[in-house]
């Protein structure tokens, strides 16, 4: 038997799907998606189910890659029973979805979840009234409680036969609806969703309805599918109306600390405050063990073949994921189980909005000052795929947690803190005219901020922790093999005593054009590997750590920026592979390194002017 | 009655005026695509109809009859170029530069009233020259326009397909009562819509046409 959860998004669809299922879940991707895929068994009364967590939504009509997987998988894989979990505070919102589940004729049953919630915030529902209205069983839940579930479980079993109801719109639509119903031949979709649909225009198959669908739009004189949209609303409020009361409309803490953190001024301020807490923390905390971390790893073995440096990859890796990666997600997946994230998003929409793209761009942005990768991962939020072109593009750019490494110990150190500033001022700017640019020239049409506010709550351990579990392992997943096999190749490399004729093809770059010694162009190799190796090689090859000797401070500076801006580190190109695909990254990739190697350059000869 | 053709002259020559350029007649033969001896011969008969003024080898202005008749088109144009924006049509220049030349007087009134007597055009950004009569019955404020705290009604959305489709789905829709619940200044506007907060960017809900409730 096979169960599919269903449901707009954040109303607590992972969390039952998790205390169904248990530890026996497969979490992967859906063919050809970006979007995650979690499925999972349980056994319950000898019976072996399989429970399948669709990707929450909005509605059913094609918009984003969640939504047509969702309505393919409905209709096509034909689950067993769909569970729709509702969210009891928002009924209005969560019916409209649910009445076009209803249309897809399959079986249904309704967990109507976060009961506890809607208690506190005094709305009472009449479960029995709402099950008759639907047509289908409503078993009330409170999923992070475990409320519920034996029930909801024992109704989805139980539950063989699709809907009994029909929902009933207006004359006029009902008309147009069984005109189109007559024009429809195919077996493969229910008729009346698909008449449905056709008149939205939404439909998956094209069917020649014009006519009807023109003097439908005739006689109610607006859009067929805005039309649609307000029927369907309109017949949900009848059923709120009639099964929903509202006892104490009382401001909760909830709702006041909510009015503090998105007040304009006082909300920008948290706002700054929290992001600078999180990097200190991650930074601090990072570096201390990272550097501890990989002395100590280090310190167990020593060699300088080929093999070792397979190890050495292995430690690479390592002291990135546990320091940096770990506790940033862990901060992260608190930020927005609370629903913070959305509120970060309003706030930062407008400074956004000059990038050319909308407040969500600052989540993957903020992600990928502790790295690239999740950064670049983070895009997929982003509906669009202009706006994620775009935010993708500025995430490679963000200097991360290993480079802003290099620019302390190498310019930091000697130069001073206001060089540091200095350098990331600039790449700032930088960032900001690219980004202007590619707002320009990117093709497709600019779509402005739409998002839904979640309610603001405590974050949930269990959901936190999960999440961060699944974006590390998606993390290791991706940079891994990457930086193990970078780090053999340039192992053998060395091992082959290749580095020295490479640095001499390159010099004309390097002392050429960027006035930097010939040596730096083998570290900026090893860069791609990982930035920060761009430094500590740099002390091994010169056998140093006091850079000020081996290079003057206008070539300090130079270095730094090149190293800031030119290309992605090989896990972050896994990442943009995965994203984007091979020709986009391409294009980032040389993009970056042309630039980076072209502005240093200019850079190097304006230093001289001083 | 003018031609098409003549008043796709006075339009490009009225839209050279608004940018504050020399009016020539090689200017104004690039600005269309034509050649220099077409050019001349039109402004020689635009001349003759006393719709602008032109001294040999001198600027070329517009008559107060011609600046007239010119902005009256490019009034028609914009308003049809916002209209078409708002039907989700992507080239909307070209059908608009063929239908405004069949459009009447009242029809043009109607759809600027339609369309809550917009200021700007959303192709080009350029302002749209207002009919003369008083504006106040049909112009309508828009989402970015109502201040935290305040209930409105929405009017209709003008922006594209896709964001049209989206806030529909979330409840935006013609009549439907929302309040503003937190904003930004020039930035995103948070609204109270079916028992949920929805944020918008200020792009965005300065294409969403209200009507104030007291
Ligand atoms: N108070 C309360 N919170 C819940 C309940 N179920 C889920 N949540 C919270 O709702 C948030 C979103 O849940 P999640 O399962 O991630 O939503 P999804 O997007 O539908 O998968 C999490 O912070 C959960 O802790 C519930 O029954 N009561």
């Amino acid at each position: 038997m096979r169960i599919a959860l269903a449901g707009n998004a954040n109303v607590g669809k992972s969390v039952i799907f998790n205390a169904l299922t248990g530890l026996h879940q497969h979490i992967g991707n859906w063919p050809g998606k970006t979007i995650e895929r979690a499925e999972g068994t349980l056994k319950y009364r000898d019976r072996t189910i399989d429970v399948i967590d669709l990707p929450g939504i909005y509605s059913l009509s094609s918009f984003s890659q969640e939504e047509d997987i969702t309505r393919d998988y409905i209709l096509n894989e034909k689950p067993d029973v769909i569970i729709n979990v509702v969210d009891a505070t928002a009924l209005e919102r969560n019916l409209y979805f649910t009445l076009q589940l209803l249309e897809m004729e399959r079986p249904l049953v309704i967990a109507l979840n976060q009961m506890d919630l809607a208690n506190t915030k005094g709305i009472d529902i009449n479960i029995k009234e709402l099950q008759e209205l639907l047509g289908v069983p409503v078993v009330p839940v409170v999923a992070i409680r475990r409320e519920g579930l034996t029930d909801l479980l024992e109704a989805a079993i139980k539950m063989d036969k699709k809907p009994e109801k029909e929902v009933r719109y207006s004359e006029a639509l009902e008309d147009a609806i069984r005109k189109v119903e007559e024009r429809i031949k195919t077996e493969k979709y229910p008729k009346r969703w698909l008449a449905i649909k056709l008149l939205e225009g939404t439909a998956p198959i094209s069917i020649d309805i014009e006519d009807i669908k023109r003097a439908l739009e005739d006689r109610i004189s607006m859009g067929a599918f805005s039309y649609i949209a307000s029927e369907r609303y309109r017949v949900v409020r009848e059923i709120v109306e009639s099964v929903q009361r509202i006892i104490k409309p009382e401001k909760s803490f909830s709702e006041k600390l909510d009015a503090f953190l998105t007040d304009p001024l006082t909300g920008s301020i948290s706002l700054i405050f929290f992001f600078i807490g999180i990097f200190a923390l991650i930074f601090f905390f990072g570096n201390i063990v990272s550097a501890t971390l990989e002395a100590l790893l280090l310190s167990f073995f020593t060699g300088d073949n080929v093999l070792y440096s397979l190890y050495e990859g292995f430690v690479a890796g390592l002291t990135i994921v546990l320091p940096y990666i770990v506790p940033f997600y862990l901060l992260l997946g608190i930020l927005e189980d609370t629903g913070y994230m959305a509120r970060a998003a309003f706030l930062a929409d407008r400074v956004m909005h000059k990038l050319g793209i909308h407040g969500k761009a600052i989540i993957p942005l903020l992600l990928s000052f502790g790295c690239n990768v999740p950064g670049c991962l983070g895009c997929r939020i982003m509906e669009g795929e202009r706006e994620r072109d775009i935010t993708i593009f500025l995430s490679t750019l963000v200097p991360c947690s290993a480079i802003s490494v290099v620019v302390m110990s190498a310019v930091g150190r000697t130069l001073g803190l206001a060089y540091v500033l200095l350098l990331y001022a600039l790449v700032f700017v930088i960032l900001f005219v690219l980004g202007r640019i590619a707002y320009k020239i990117t093709p497709g049409e600019a779509v402005g901020l739409i998002m839904e506010m979640p309610n603001l709550r405590k974050p949930s351990i269990s959901v936190v922790t999960k999440q961060t579990y699944h974006r590390t392992m998606d993390f290791i997943e991706i940079a891994f093999p990457i930086i193990i096999a970078g780090s053999l190749f340039v192992g053998a490399l060395n091992h082959y005593g290749l580095i020295e004729p490479i640095a001499g093809f390159f010099s004309p770059v390097t002392e050429g054009w960027l006035l930097i010694p010939a040596l730096t162009g083998v570290v900026l190799i090893f860069g791609v590997v990982r930035k920060e190796l761009t430094v500590t090689m740099l002390f091994t090859l010169y056998g140093t750590t006091e850079l000020g000797a081996i290079m003057s401070a206008p070539q300090m500076l130079t270095f730094t920026l090149v190293v800031m801006l030119y290309t992605p580190c090989l896990s972050t190109m896994a990442a943009l592979l995965k994203e984007i695909g091979p020709k986009r990254t391409a294009r980032i990739v040389l993009f970056e390194t042309f630039f980076a190697i072209a502005l240093g350059g200019i850079f190097a000869r304006v230093l001289m002017l001083f | 009655m003018l031609s098409e053709n003549e008043e796709e002259y006075l339009e490009e020559i009225y839209a050279l005026f608004e940018d504050r350029e020399k009016i020539s007649i090689s200017r104004i033969s690039e600005a269309m695509g034509v050649s220099k001896a077409s050019t001349s011969e039109m402004i020689k008969k635009l001349s003759e109809e006393r719709l602008l003024k032109h001294e040999r080898y001198g600027e070329i202005e517009l008559t107060e009859e011609g600046m007239n008749i010119a902005r009256n088109i490019k009034r028609k144009h914009r308003l049809l170029e916002s209209f078409l924006h708002f039907l989700g049509k992507k080239d909307v220049h070209n059908e608009a530069c063929k239908l405004e030349h069949g459009i009447s007087e009242e029809s043009a009134d109607a759809l600027c009233k339609f369309l809550g007597a917009p200021e700007r055009c959303p192709d080009d950004g350029k302002e749209i020259p207002r009919c003369g009569k008083d504006c106040s019955e049909c112009l309508k404020k828009t989402l970015a326009d109502i201040s935290t705290g305040k209930e409105t009604v929405i009017f209709r959305t003008l922006c594209g397909r896709k964001a049209s489709m989206r806030l529909n789905e979330l409840g935006l829709l013609p009549g439907e009562k929302i309040k503003v619940v937190n904003r930004m200044a020039h930035g995103p506007i948070e609204v109270e819509v079916k028992g949920t907060k929805v944020a918008i960017g200020y792009g965005l809900a300065k294409k969403i046409l209200v009507e104030e409730c007291e």
